[in-house]
């Protein structure tokens, strides 16, 4: 009897009720920390865009059996598997942020609570620093969920084991061994430390019960290692995907700083309450009561709002969001959406990112404007040209130059690189390719087993099922207009000869260029090729190549293709033989009449040249004045000494 | 009194009628063949295509898949002896217990087991199909298969490892994977035992620019060392007595094709053989295996060990013709061997067995049969890496009289990679058959006459397993028992390139010009 009131002491002395009232459910939905998840849920969905975690983390996640199983030989692992359907569930946006927003408030609910009953007491704010790291932490489109679903949990368990305080002791003891043994399995190391330092801090320092806290403490280390071992002896995991264990989030500086102050928060806070409550009660219960707890709730509640919306904002890269933005409108083919947002990037995103090039030049294509918009952008003739090597590891973004490959007709290229992609970042986005890629090749059954695997994808089931019913019917797809366009552009021989390249012993290098024009050579009706080829050798000052390929210019019926017209122009400069000026003054390349207003701007930078007495710094800025995002503004440029791109 | 009676009935009566349920429900479950059915003139449609084959008497079950229009699927599993096997599914996906399929098979070694599928149609009737029969062979297939399993890789890699399968069950377990980064192939086994073998490892990543010397991994005597060789030690053949290894040191590269179903293609810039005693790590080669116009590659030991086959071509590049892929195209392997004395270290002069200007083909992949009857070779349309032509097939030639042909469980797809049972009667193969890109394990019986039967995929538990796996089955070898060393201790072996003694391996010095 002494015992038991003893043990409830705490209790009441807080003055709670051993019954779950409606003032107590009030109390865990605490008003502050639903708006904190509210504005959580805002700000991931309307300032971050939730849409774009997805679109820079996206990563193979299937809905079966076989997928899960790959995730359970290794404690913590299954937060990987938790990660990744958050991560799909950003792809529509709000589901996603509705989620991470729960996620948030059960943690900071479970926090909250837990603090109030080592606390003895209600106590304000202790909720407010994990609020606002998160929030400042999901400002950036590449962290990890396992910190939040880990801190959650373990906060989530500690709060559970706290509020069954009154159970017997066995029975809390043996509830304590099972949410580690459970935590410890589903979110790893971190959590169990966290789980079990707020627990023992409770028993230990107000409790005062220090042989059950070392008890406790012996549990959790024998949980370790023992899951350790059996896992080690009984690994369960199918390895059915092979997929790369856990994301490298928590080896980058900002994840190791986020991961340790998260999970050190919550014991540290617990300790600093506990001692509160040990050695200045009276103080902190009259901060935390009456008129004055009130005003100072408040306060906290409006600071803390204030502060995360702050933290959130700052962190924010806009550069970041931007660029990912592109990246989305190219994936979802929205042309002119990523040329509007393209135009805000600044040119040392462009110099930084090859991506951004790759997406703008392919949405200038698909909107008619690369002959005559191209310039307008940054552009970087190293990056015009399917390559992943210069992707920085960003093997995800390996996607954009592999769909520059199906849509020239290099598709053998194109699975190359889709079949690199899938090896090192294997998503529902590289799988797609490669079921894609293998139907444009006629390997139905190929494409099958792609496009089952996709079947349990949450992004692209849809897609997947309809192209599997497509096949049942039509194996060869002999009916499909963009497979059949595509198909024609491919080469219908190997064209090794002459696209690569055998140094001595070396390893064989592949000439992409060449590949185009081996492209134009088969179908000379190929006008992406076309249009990258004199991309290239505009960027490259090329203009025999240039002319070279001029003749081809008629059969695509540009209504204006000006940059083209300005490089012919100048190279007629130093060969004026090519070009035939008829007695009525029209000009013609071949059979090519240059357009007339071309001809009057390039009088114009004639006298602009000879006004500033050749190529000079002077000439290439009246020029840039006067003609911006023209051919003469950027070979001016280029041979007044400025950089070739 | 009567109140507490009647509490205790009315117990009784609750679980009585729980068991009854129980019992009931059970009953019901229970498969049984349906009374009257329409019967139709064909073989079921069943995935994988377990039909008219002949299967090891101690393989785990062959679980399949009924691909037939229905809403209940019943199967009958029958042989001559033995208990019929009744299975039910409403899916279609028939999944047998391997311990009664396991006394079936053994009560009718070497006869026959049929099996029977009704499938329910949705409008109600039942469809009885044709049996399907399958020979159950006199002889077991080896317990275990070791294969490299990795995905469909060009120039970067993630996981990459040799795994064991119990083919007696399902169990399959990783022997080595490559956890510390790097790549890991090339296993091979001296007669088909699991404690005498040697796999070759590359530390490190390569696609990350780390260039780190391959090595290869000796097992013997229970334990693991690093055998002395550098270069890029690959397709090893052990001797059936294990005093000596035959090894190909090439330098491979990789070019991708720009049109055509495959895209990657390998060859070797320089390739030439050796081989080691492997009591004193002494080298051996005869100026004829390593000639510097020549590419050497695939040794293959006889079953005696008095001969080694090989695989030659002319290079067909040099200081004065460059590289191009007219000159890969163009490289065709002769099958040669010679004659090896291992006791004196005598080499004998080296002689065609089927040149490659005869067939028309390049001849690549020899590999004999224990009991020496017979020679297992691969032809494609040119060059040394089988596994990525389409038009790669095994083909079989007796070596008594030296007569070949072409297996008829080839394909229309790559069929390569394929290894001997211990006792001659099984070979097994990886093949792209089923959809071109990725391969699977292939068992195919080989009977006294020589005569191959229809092959069947290695069988999985779950019937719809190769339809979502994106892996391939690489270099699948049948062994006699399970690789007992742990992962560990296999990789442990491994030295880092400088401890090693250079001065002891009088190959080595050759071989690092190749790096």
């Amino acid at each position: 009897m002494a015992q038991a009131q003893k043990r409830n002491k705490p209790e009441l002395e807080s003055g709670e009720k051993s019954r779950i009232s409606i003032g107590k459910i009030f109390c865990f939905v605490s008003p502050e920390i639903v708006l904190f998840s509210i504005l959580f849920f805002w700000f991931l969905y309307a300032v971050v865009d939730a849409r774009l975690i997805f679109q820079a983390r996206d990563k193979l996640f299937l809905l079966n059996l076989y997928y899960f199983t790959d995730f359970i030989g290794e404690p913590g692992l299954l937060l990987e598997w938790v990660d990744g359907l958050l991560v799909q569930l950003c792809y529509a946006g709000w589901p996603g942020a509705l989620l991470l927003s729960v996620i948030l408030w059960s943690l900071l609910a479970s926090t909250n609570h837990f603090m109030n009953k080592v606390a003895g007491g209600r106590r304000f704010g202790t909720w407010i620093i994990p609020g606002v790291v998160l929030m400042g932490l999901y400002a950036d489109y590449y962290t990890h969920t396992s910190i939040l679903v880990g801190t959650a949990l373990a906060m989530t368990a500690a709060n559970g084991w706290i509020q069954a305080g009154k159970w017997p002791r066995g029975a809390h003891f043996l509830l304590f061994s099972a949410l580690a043994l459970a935590l410890y399995y589903v979110a790893g190391s971190e959590a169990l430390c966290c789980f079990s330092a707020c627990c023992l801090i409770s028993e230990a320092l107000i409790e005062k019960r220090l042989r059950i806290a070392g008890g406790m403490l012996l549990v959790a280390v024998l949980i370790k290692f023992g899951v350790d071992v059996a896992l080690r002896l009984f690994d369960p995991a199918t390895d059915h995907f092979l997929l790369p264990a856990k994301e490298e989030f928590l080896s980058t500086k900002t994840g190791l700083q986020s991961a340790v102050l998260l999970y050190a928060y919550f014991p540290v806070c617990a300790g600093i309450v506990a001692a509160g409550r040990l050695f200045a009660p009276r103080f902190f219960n009259s901060m935390s009561t009456g008129k004055k707890g009130l005003i100072i709730n408040s306060a906290l509640g409006v600071a803390a709002l204030v502060a995360a919306l702050g933290t959130g904002l700052h962190a924010l890269n806009r550069e970041t969001k931007t660029l990912l933005l592109v990246d989305y409108c190219a994936e979802h083919r929205l042309w002119k959406e990523v040329l509007d947002n393209a135009a805000t990037l600044s040119v040392e995103v462009y110099d930084q990112c090859s991506y951004a090039n790759h997406n703008v030049n392919r949405a200038l294509y698909y909107r008619g404007e690369l002959p005559s918009r191209m310039l307008s952008f940054r552009q970087n003739s190293r990056w015009l040209l399917a390559s992943y090597n210069q992707l920085d590891g960003e093997y995800r973004l390996i996607r954009i130059p592999c769909d520059f490959c199906i849509d020239v007709g290099r598709v053998n290229e194109a699975e190359h690189l889709a079949l690199e992609m899938v090896e090192k970042w294997p998503s529902g986005a590289a799988l797609k390719r490669m079921a894609w890629i293998k139907m444009i090749k006629n390997q139905p059954e190929a494409a099958k087993v792609y496009l089952k695997n996709l079947t349990d994808d949450l992004v692209w089931r849809k897609w997947a099922r309809n192209w599997l019913q497509r096949l049942n019917q039509d194996p060869s797809l002999s009916n499909d207009f963009e497979i059949q366009e595509i198909r024609q552009l491919m080469i219908d021989e190997d064209d090794l000869i002459k696209t690569v390249t055998f140094p001595d012993l070396g390893k064989p290098s592949i000439n992409f260029s060449a590949g185009l024009r081996s492209q134009l050579e088969h179908n000379n009706r190929n006008r992406m090729a076309f249009e990258y080829l004199m991309t290239q050798y505009l960027l490259t000052g090329n203009l025999w190549a240039v002319a070279s390929l001029f003749p081809l210019l008629d059969q695509f019926s540009y209504e204006d293709a000006p940059l083209y017209e300005e490089a012919i122009l100048i190279f007629g400069i130093t060969q004026p033989d090519a070009m035939t000026i008829t007695p009525a003054g029209e000009v013609y390349f071949g059979n090519h009449q240059i357009n007339p207003r071309t001809i009057e701007r390039f009088m114009r930078v004639k006298t602009i040249v000879t006004h500033f007495g050749g190529f000079t710094p002077q000439a290439a800025a009246q020029t840039a004045k006067e003609f911006p995002g023209s051919y003469f503004e950027y070979y001016i440029g280029v041979e007044a000494g400025g950089a070739r791109e | 009194m009567s109140k507490r009676i009647s509490k205790k009935t009315l117990g009784l009566i609750v679980w009585g009628a729980l068991a009854l349920s129980a019992i009931g429900a059970w009953w019901m479950n229970q498969p049984r063949l349906p009374a009257k059915w329409e019967e139709v003139q064909r073989l079921p449609n069943i995935f994988p295509d377990y039909c008219n084959t002949v299967i090891p008497p101690n393989i785990a079950p062959l679980n399949f898949k009924v691909n037939e229009v229905g809403n209940d699927y019943r199967v009958r599993i029958y042989g001559e002896n033995g208990e019929e096997i009744l299975l039910s599914s409403r899916r279609g996906k028939i999944i047998i217990p391997p311990k009664p399929w396991r006394e079936l098979l053994l009560k009718n070694r070497g006869g026959q087991i049929q099996l029977e599928v009704y499938v329910k149609s949705e409008k109600g009737g039942w469809q009885h199909f044709e049996p399907v029969e399958n020979a159950v062979a006199q002889e077991n297939i080896d317990s275990h298969l070791a294969y490299r399993l990795l995905g469909s890789v060009c120039n970067m890699y993630n996981r990459i490892g040799i795994y064991q399968r119990n083919l007696e069950t399902y169990e399959e377990t990783p022997v080595v994977v490559n956890e510390r980064g790097g790549c890991i192939n090339c296993h091979s086994f001296s007669n088909n035992d699991p404690n005498l073998f040697s796999f070759h490892v590359r530390p490190g990543s390569a696609s990350a620019g780390e260039n780190i010397p391959a090595a290869m991994i000796g097992v013997r005597d229970g334990r693991a060392e690093q055998f002395k060789t550098t270069g890029a030690p690959g397709y090893i053949s052990w001797r059936a007595d294990g005093k000596a290894v035959a090894f190909a040191l090439g330098m491979p590269r990789q070019i991708f094709r720009s049109h055509g179903p495959e895209i990657r293609d390998v060859f070797d810039c320089k390739s030439d053989l050796a081989i080691a005693d492997t009591s004193t790590g002494q080298a051996s080669a005869s100026p004829e295996i390593q000639k510097a116009d020549h590419l050497e590659t695939f040794p293959c030991w006889s079953a005696d060990g008095k001969t080694l086959y090989y695989c030659t071509a002319p290079t067909q590049w040099s200081d004065e013709i460059p590289m191009d892929s007219d000159g890969i195209k163009n490289t065709m392997f002769d099958l040669m061997r010679i004659a090896y004395d291992i006791e004196s270290d005598t080499w004998g002069e080296p002689e065609v067995v089927l040149a490659s200007a005869d067939v028309g083909k390049s001849l690549i992949e020899p590999r004999t049969s224990p009991d020496g009857k017979y020679l297992l070779f691969c032809m494609s349309d040119y060059g040394g890496f089988p596994i990525n032509q389409e038009s790669c097939d095994l083909y079989m030639m007796e070596l008594s009289s030296g007569a070949y042909r072409r297996l008829e469980c080839n394909s229309d797809k790559t069929d390569s990679w394929h290894s001997w049972s211990n006792n001659s009667r099984w070979i097994v193969f990886s093949s792209k058959r089923d959809n071109g890109l990725f391969a699977r394990p292939y068992i195919c019986y080989i009977d006294e006459e020589g005569r191959e039967h229809k092959p069947f995929p290695l069988p999985q538990k779950d019937p719809d397993f190769y339809d979502t796996f994106l892996r391939t089955y690489n270099l699948p070898e049948l062994v006699s028992g399970p690789i007992t060393l742990s992962q560990e201790e296999l990789l442990d072996a491994y030295i880092p390139p400088e401890m090693v003694d250079d001065s002891s391996v009088p190959w080595r010095q050759e071989s690092t010009s190749y790096q």
